[in-house]
């Protein structure tokens, strides 16, 4: 005999989809033959009369009230679905599908779901990102776009559409954000602070915020907007809403700006949103010169610089004596071959090199260094993260054996003097880069050019930046503190001779 | 970068999900503090609710809005993004909100000229809101209503709810299988649309048949309803809202009765040929047989309610089919 239960919630109003939801909650206790939650309309109770789920004395309600109906094998099971209304009604806020084994196909379902996300992070094949980002903004999330090899007009159409839609697209080309404490894809944990960045590059961000937080400082947020973004056709667009939005974060007092040399053009409005800004700034366009800035900013030229300003001078790193560490190149070797995981410390490499009057010649230039050219005779500075290693291929940063071949090349390049080189750990990066690289030096590295590091990265990091800089030293690694510092350790490498 | 997996990489973070939490910050920034959200747009209703002060209190929360009735006039508070209606006063994409907002039934609430103040600390500013309304009627032909019924006809196929009243979509009776309301609203149906098939300028009374779609069905605002809703509101993109009257003082009498107070001020609105910004672009879409649209529109319907916007839609689309009767030559062809 079936035992038909009703409750009346005076007044209670949910939405369509939780009642949907709870009421396939109900149909699923054990000993429960139907249920329904419904708005107690006089044609609703027809319904549940002609459902069965109506109790032989019919409940006192209205038209504005809820009606719980549930129908059973037995008066304990009634119960029990009852009780689960009552449990899913205190929280109908967060009611999210049938439990937390819900699993959106689509990212609308999810956005669906998960009402209170504001961020949707895209990490597919590039050639798809666009669509996918297309469909956050849609759903009024802003955007992280992890993948590369997205198409310049895709992200100049999907930033046009977040900046009307008041929303940004971080990305892409710049897997690195840290947002109110919580690192998102390529990101290194640390402290929050009053220090923001806002980043065209994910290792530039990374190895500012690791030496900001390993002297002591914090971050409020750091948001990659991606290696094109102050490009002309990009016209800055994701920047220009960062600085906006930060200049109302009451968390952050300075923020720090890293890019390429920007477009005259892009860097004229950007300049003028610093001016009219109430923050102080650091500005660091690697490689750039003569930067005409307002006086709330200042300039930096390498990204060790950028961080000693926005730390200040209490907290500013203990400067770095690349001679004490140095040690002399054996025999005529002449070159340095840097082979970099990280395009923005490839150029801060090339900006220490050039500063000091040196030639460079880099895949991915900086104003002042020259393209590669096979059998040239000056110092050169790959960039291996660059678009074109990694189309169809893991960036070296997840897979650092992404550099082997070319660093054997390099041990058994007899013009080589110096290997330098980065290794950057913290989320989404290789458990242990630094114990791969010891392990191939130990197969490879018998005599002949020496090598020099830096390690990006916190302790708190997974990998923890003292165990990585532990394990390169052990093999023999000349580490520096800094990517800056490393490649001035290189060259008075050289020197020493 | 590639395409590794950023969802196992945040997982082995002990910190916070990233949606826990606002872009910038990490927590409400309300606390005691005053929260201040400027409105993006106001509904041409909403707005009419902030031409004299008035008091008021909350009367529903939802996970992405609230209902706020004030003086019997009830007005929809929505985050960005859900969307415009003719009762919505959409919220601005704020940096430092977060939603859920704090806010619970039975808060007081005040309206000003450009203010609607709840509680004690919360404020939507609407002073530099954008007013919505519904765009005007679209050109359009019997041709390509007939044009737009059929790429409607296929584009729902395997799309529509199972609960709700979607199933007259198809342009068949729903039969055994189909759920009760569906079963139950045929006779209503069928009475429209007879009274509809009547022709242009008939003198026929709208059947008390059709009464009985008030309140019946699952959803805040039952299907029957938003059925209703839906052919109001089609009724008056026909230009017929003389139709539209004659039908909504057939059923008005006995609304307070028969539904909820949501439900009505939904009603309300579309007796003055208002609705959901979504629902107006797949009926015009429909209207004027952009059939490359249709898709698109759907999935904008399917995110309203459980099952609404198929109902509604489903009602506009009744009244849709009548075209030929209803609709005269000279309004068919004029903007």
């Amino acid at each position: 005999m079936s035992v038909t239960l009703n409750q009346v919630r005076a007044g209670l109003f949910l939405d369509s989809v939780v009642l949907m939801q709870i009421s396939r909650s109900l149909a699923s206790v054990e000993g429960v033959e139907d249920a329904a939650l419904m708005m107690a309309t006089p044609a609703n109770l027809d319904i549940l009369s002609d459902a069965g789920l109506l109790a032989a004395t019919r409940p006192a309600a209205g038209p504005g009230d809820l009606l719980i109906a549930v129908r059973a094998g037995d008066p304990a099971s009634a119960e029990a679905a009852l009780a689960r209304a009552a449990e899913r009604l205190e929280k109908p806020l967060v009611a999210a599908a049938d439990g937390d084994s819900f699993s959106p196909r689509t990212l609308q379902g999810a956005a669906r779901i998960c009402l209170e996300a504001n961020l949707a992070l895209i990490s597919v094949p590039g050639d798809f990102a666009g669509s996918e980002a297309r469909k956050a903004l849609r759903a009024g999330l802003n955007v992280m776009i992890f993948s590369d090899n997205v198409p310049l007009e895709e992200e100049i159409a999907l930033k046009r559409e977040a900046r009307d839609r008041q929303l940004i697209v971080m990305g892409p080309d710049c897997g690195t954000a840290i947002i109110g404490g919580v690192p998102l894809a390529f990101a290194n944990r640390v402290p929050r602070g009053d220090i923001a960045i806002v980043g065209a590059s994910g290792t530039g961000i990374q190895e500012v915020s690791s030496l900001i937080a390993r002297n002591g400082g914090g971050i409020s947020h750091a948001i990659g907007v991606g290696g094109r973004d102050l490009s002309e056709p990009v016209a800055g667009i994701s920047t220009l809403t960062a600085l906006e939005w930060l200049e109302s974060d009451a968390s952050t007092a300075h923020v720090v700006i890293l890019s390429k040399p920007p477009a005259d053009s892009v860097a004229s409005q950007i300049l003028e949103t610093v001016a009219s800004s109430s923050k102080t700034f650091t500005v660091c366009f690697l490689g750039a010169r003569n930067v005409s800035l307002p006086a709330n900013a200042t300039l930096a030229r390498t990204l060790k610089g950028a961080a000693a300003d926005a730390l200040g001078e209490q907290r500013a790193p203990v400067p770095f004596d690349s001679g004490q560490l140095a040690r002399p190149v054996v025999g005529d070797r002449q070159r340095i071959c840097g082979l970099f995981s990280g395009g923005s410390l490839s150029a801060e490499a090339q900006v220490v090199l050039i500063d000091r009057g040196h030639a460079v010649t880099s895949n991915a230039p900086v104003p002042g260094a020259g393209a590669v050219s096979k059998g040239s005779a000056v110092h050169e500075l790959i960039d291996l993260g660059d678009d074109a290693y990694t189309r169809g291929r893991p960036h070296p940063m997840i897979d650092p054996a992404v550099r082997d071949e070319p660093l054997i090349a390099a041990l058994a390049d007899p013009g080589v003097g110096v290997i330098l080189l980065d290794v950057v750990i913290g989320y989404g990066a290789h458990a242990d880069p630094a114990g791969h690289l010891a392990g191939l030096l130990e197969a490879h590295w018998r005599s002949g050019p020496l090598v020099v590091a830096s390690v990006t990265g916190t302790d708190a990091d997974p990998q923890g930046w003292s165990r990585q800089t532990s394990s390169l030293t052990r093999a023999g690694v000349l580490v520096a503190p800094s990517n800056a510092d490393a490649a001035a350790l290189a060259l008075a490498c050289l020197d020493a001779r | 970068m590639g395409s590794g997996s950023v969802v196992a990489i945040a997982a082995e973070s002990d910190l916070p999900p990233v949606h826990s939490r606002n872009i910038w910050h990490d927590g409400p920034l309300c606390g005691h503090r005053q929260q201040i959200i400027h409105a993006a747009t106001i509904g041409s209703l909403a707005a009419r609710v902030f031409q004299c002060a008035a008091d008021g209190r909350v009367a529903a929360v939802f996970r992405q809005s609230f209902y706020v009735d004030i003086a019997g006039s009830w007005i929809c508070i929505v985050r960005y993004g859900v969307g415009n209606g003719p009762i919505n006063v959409v919220l601005k994409n704020t940096p430092g909100h977060v939603w859920p907002l704090e806010i619970k039934v039975g808060n007081d609430v005040q309206v000003s000229r450009s203010e609607l103040l709840v509680g004690e600390g919360f404020t939507v500013h609407t002073g530099l809101a954008r007013r919505w309304s519904p765009p005007p009627v679209p050109a359009s032909s019997l041709a390509d209503l007939a044009r737009g019924l059929n790429a409607l006809a296929a584009a729902v196929q395997g799309r529509i709810p199972r609960r709700g009243l979607g199933s007259f979509l198809t342009g068949s009776w729903p039969s055994s299988g189909a759920p009760l309301e569906a079963l139950k609203a045929r006779a209503s149906v069928r009475a429209l649309c007879g009274w509809l098939w009547s022709g242009s300028g008939s003198d026929l009374e709208v059947p008390m048949a059709v009464s009985t779609l008030v309140g019946l069905g699952p959803g805040l605002t039952p299907s029957g309803d938003d059925f209703l809703g839906g052919a109001l509101i089609a009724l008056a993109r026909l230009r017929r809202e003389d139709l539209a009257c004659r039908l909504y003082w057939q059923i008005q009498p006995d609304l307070p009765s028969r539904t909820g107070a949501i439900s009505r001020a939904h009603l309300s609105a579309a007796a003055a040929g208002e609705g959901l910004e979504a629902l107006h672009a797949a009926l015009d879409a429909v209207l004027t047989g952009a059939s490359g649209s249709i898709g698109q529109r759907l999935s904008e319907i399917d995110r309203i309610g459980h099952c609404s916007g198929w109902d509604a839609l489903a009602g506009a689309v009744t009244v849709l089919r009548s075209a030929p009767r209803i609709w005269s030559r000279s309004e068919a062809t004029v903007a």
